[in-house]
């Protein structure tokens, strides 16, 4: 009698040389289908650089800022990505730490969308400038020009913030994948392949001395990125509530903020985990219940923020301020009513479906919910800045605001260039970790052993 | 191997009768308490009431916090909480307590504590007139208790069944209630398990949601013009980090009496500590984000909240409360061994219930008008307070203790499977074919 021995969390993978097999697969000749969607996402790309172009030579006035909302799609779409940004940290350094079994198959996917959410993020406050050439102006250095930021702004703040947590992040996720790498290096004939994975791979042979340290290593940088986690969209939201604009200025941005940005990017990663499971055929990888655990999280995340939501709302009613209960009114029933709603919407009564365990547990469903709340958390972005800004505290200031094609043309070029990143990701480094997979497995024994039976 | 669950078996635990050392040191308490309590009244009922306040709102919090930490990890389904999830529920019982120790407070004390009794708020009086706030408050604690309380029963309830037959015979009778409808030892599990899935989420909603009422109404009216959305989240976080720290100290002082050496292992305390440590962080970083929004902005209305608490008479204490509660015990839980040794957590985690104290004293004193020259308002009828609360809350756990098994002997059959996969080493049989 064969006795296959098989693991709890992955039932459907046999052994070590299947993973190998199947993940580096992904690594081979790519089919005309990628190609395809490849261009597809380039043409797209140049269309938002055409417009970036566009706006660099005639001047900001492209976009559709004006005076009073000075801040449009470009800031919207900043924090939209930083948002993004927060799932893969939070996949890999939290939910390790706090020793979760079920992100080893799914969190090298979520740090490089947190690694290229970052790089596109980090675009906007220079497309944002009217001259972006001389947006090193914000690097503190000493320099000729005497010139120093203000190190009182929070958008200085920003700087170092979003750039510990690119190099933080993108620090562990290559030191993560080290191991993975040489595997890769070792099963490609290719050349160019070859040559990358070596130097990449940092001669890695996989001894135990180098484990020993690698280890180590993945432990500090997991528990020095779990405090960015909550610092990065800190900071981002302390750009607008340090300020004294009415629906900026309140105490509760900070957590808010974290909370909204994991929902969102737990939301981005089951946006893209879900097609990658169907057309690589992960489907013994990316178990259901991996994305009922991250959709439960979903939920949590949506209370929080709801949470946030009802109290901003009772605390405008309580002040009895007029400018902080017109600024709520206005949200609600003034000119972007419906940018509210759709805001409201996706990311309260949307993800309530989650309750339910058929819901959780339909891989479909949760691909629709994800994309509901990606435009919902969008949408919240959009609602925070262009609301408040086109109405703050004198009605002869107010003014709305349109964003205009090239405006939107960026925004789609962002989504392009995120993608270009992700599918050129796919097929040159290990897209799901071979060894961490290989630690749940059964070790590979000389005796199939039956059920039962002591180890000899 | 085969696949046969590590489940851990446990002996039961239960205090035969509460020690005598305790029960002498809680009457004294509570001895001391009343007689101070007479002399606050007595000399200056205002001052009485609001260290009344402070006190309830300290107590109230460590009790309903634990209670939050033994639900959470039922949401969690954290395996390592396992030794000590029945000592943070036992928590429960000073709740009933909490509920009508408020009723005098809200009833009779009303224009003590709350100056907008006596100055209204243009504006505000629709949410604050008294006669709806005790409502509301009344309302939302009694549901939230009853959530715990319900959860407590159901999280009993099975052990009470394996127990019966073995319980001393004073116990027999309360068993008997607390297992009527017996459907059998398995089913009942399956049921139990089933209701703690269904009660701890709704508890961390009712939590956040009652516990911001709370924060609202006891803490923020205090000073009618100031708001904060925060305060909220900021009020329960801190209430769970005092759970936690009061079951690291329970489970340390509980370790004689009901013999855990060997069930509570330097593994759940190294656990126990790191939540203790993360939550200490995580309250700084609530304070802070609070405290940098408010400086920033420069609004008069948002700055006296701040500002009453950073100058005399109540700087020094707002200093010791940031000492004892994020700087103290984050340095001196950072390293492993202070987690795991029982001694140095639990001098760390009494820091932060010492600085958790003292920082409810700081949410609702210099709220009201002192004049720097007066020098602190702090003596007997705060330590008096606190000394009646503490002598009660001791009581009320030793009335938990000397009922219930103190260690969970049940296991959640999904606990189980976990187990099974988190025991063994991976790449053992799980299932054969």
């Amino acid at each position: 009698m064969a006795t296959v021995l098989r693991s709890e969390t992955h039932p459907g993978i046999a052994s070590y040389q299947e993973v190998n097999r199947d993940i580096l697969k992904i690594l081979g000749r790519p089919g005309r289908g990628y190609f395809l969607l490849l261009a597809f996402v380039l043409a797209v790309l140049g269309l938002g650089i055409f417009a970036w172009m566009v706006q660099i030579v005639l001047g900001i006035g492209m976009a559709g800022l004006r005076n009073p909302v000075g801040w449009g799609v470009y800031i919207t779409n900043f924090v939209f990505w930083v948002g993004i940004a927060h799932s893969g940290t939070l996949i890999s350094a939290i939910l390790y730490l706090f020793r979760a079994r079920w992100r080893q198959s799914i969190y090298r996917a979520s740090e490089a969308m947190t690694v290229f959410a970052v790089m596109t993020a980090g675009l906007f406050p220079i497309i944002h400038l009217g001259r972006p050439w001389i947006f090193y102006y914000l690097l503190p250095y000493p320099n000729q020009r005497q010139l120093w930021p203000n190190f009182r702004s929070p958008l200085l703040w920003d700087v170092f913030a979003v750039g510990t947590y690119f190099t933080v992040s993108a620090t562990f996720f290559y030191v993560g994948m080290i191991p993975d790498i040489a595997a890769a290096r070792d099963a490609t004939s290719v050349r160019w392949r070859k040559a990358l994975y070596s130097v990449l791979s940092l001669g890695w042979r996989g001894t135990d001395r180098e484990w020993k340290h690698f280890t180590r290593a993945y432990l500090y940088l997991a528990a020095l990125a779990t405090p960015l986690v909550l610092s990065v969209h800190s900071v981002v939201s302390w750009d607008f509530a340090v300020s004294i604009v009415p629906g900026w200025h309140t105490t509760i941005f900070a957590p808010y903020f974290v909370a909204g940005a994991i929902f969102s990017g737990l939301a981005m990663v089951i946006t893209l985990l879900v097609p990658m499971r169907k057309v690589f055929r992960l489907e013994e990888y990316f178990t259901v219940h991996h994305f009922e655990s991250m959709a439960k999280l979903i939920l949590l995340t949506s209370f929080i923020v709801v949470y946030a939501y009802v109290t901003e709302y009772f605390m405008a009613w309580y002040s009895v301020e007029v400018p902080e209960r017109f600024a709520f009114y206005n949200r609600a029933f003034g000119d972007y009513w419906w940018a509210t709603w759709i805001m409201l919407t996706c990311n309260t009564v949307v993800p309530q479906l989650l309750w339910l365990k058929r819901v959780r547990t339909s891989i479909a469903a949760l691909f629709v919910i994800s994309i509901f709340i990606n435009i919902g958390m969008w949408f919240e972005r959009f609602v925070i800045i262009v609301t408040s800004l086109a109405a703050e505290y004198e009605p002869w200031q107010w003014g709305n605001y349109q964003p205009s094609w090239v405006e939107m043309s960026i925004l789609a070029g962002s989504f392009a260039w995120f993608l270009m990143w992700f599918l050129l990701f796919m097929r040159v480094l290990p897209p799901v970790s071979v060894a961490e997979l290989k630690e749940v497995l059964p070790a590979p024994l000389r005796f199939r052993r039956p059920a039962g039976e002591r180890r000899p | 191997m085969a696949h046969e669950p590590a489940a851990m078996e446990v002996p039961v635990r239960r205090l035969e009768e509460a020690p005598d050392r305790a029960r002498l040191l809680a009457s004294t308490l509570v001895g001391i308490g009343v007689v101070a309590l007479v002399a606050a009244f007595l000399t200056s009922p205002t001052r009485a009431w609001r260290a009344y306040l402070f006190n309830w709102l300290y107590w109230t919090s460590l009790a309903q916090g634990a209670v939050m930490v033994a639900a959470v990890a039922s949401i969690t389904r954290g395996l390592w909480s396992r030794p000590v999830r029945r000592i943070a529920l036992s928590f429960v019982a000073f709740l009933p307590i909490s509920y009508l120790a408020l009723l005098p407070l809200l009833l009779f004390g009303g224009e003590h504590v709350f100056p907008w009794i006596e100055a209204p708020v243009a504006g505000k009086e629709a949410w604050l007139n008294l006669p709806f706030l005790v409502a509301r408050n009344l309302v939302a604690l009694g549901f939230m208790y009853f959530l715990s309380l319900r959860f407590a029963y159901w999280a009993l309830r099975p052990d009470l069944g394996l127990t019966r037959d073995q319980a001393p015979p004073q116990l027999r009778g309360l068993y008997q209630r607390f297992t009527a409808n017996w459907r059998g030892q398995d089913a009942e599990e399956a049921r139990s398990f089933r209701k703690l899935a269904r009660l701890a989420p709704a508890m961390a909603l009712v939590y956040a949601a009652s516990f911001s009422l709370l924060a609202w109404d006891l803490v923020m009216s205090l000073e009618p013009h100031w708001w904060s959305t925060l305060i909220g989240p900021y009020f329960f976080m801190a209430a769970f980090l005092g759970g936690l720290a009061a079951l690291a100290v329970a489970t340390i002082l509980y370790r004689r009496p009901l013999g855990l050496d060997g069930i509570v292992q330097p593994s759940t305390f190294h656990d126990v500590g790191k939540l203790t440590f993360g939550f200490c962080a995580f309250w700084a970083y609530l304070l802070w984000s609070q405290y940098l929004v408010i400086w920033y902005g420069l609004l008069p209305h948002e700055q006296e909240f701040v500002i009453h608490r950073l100058e005399l008479p109540f700087a020094p204490v707002a200093v010791a409360v940031f000492l004892c509660m994020f700087v103290i015990p984050f340095f001196g839980l950072l390293g492993v061994q202070p987690k795991k040794r029982p001694a140095l957590l639990g001098t760390f985690a009494s820091v932060v219930l010492v600085g958790l104290w003292l920082e409810r004293y700081v949410l609702v004193y210099p709220s009201y008008t002192f004049s720097r020259n007066e020098g602190l308002p702090f003596g007997l009828p705060e330590v008096g307070m606190a000394l009646l609360f503490g002598g009660l809350f001791i009581f009320a756990l030793l009335f938990f203790a000397v009922r219930f098994p103190m260690i969970q002997l049940w296991q959640p059959p999904s606990e189980l499977e976990l187990l099974a996969g988190a025991a063994e080493p991976p790449g053992e049989v799980v299932t054969a074919e």
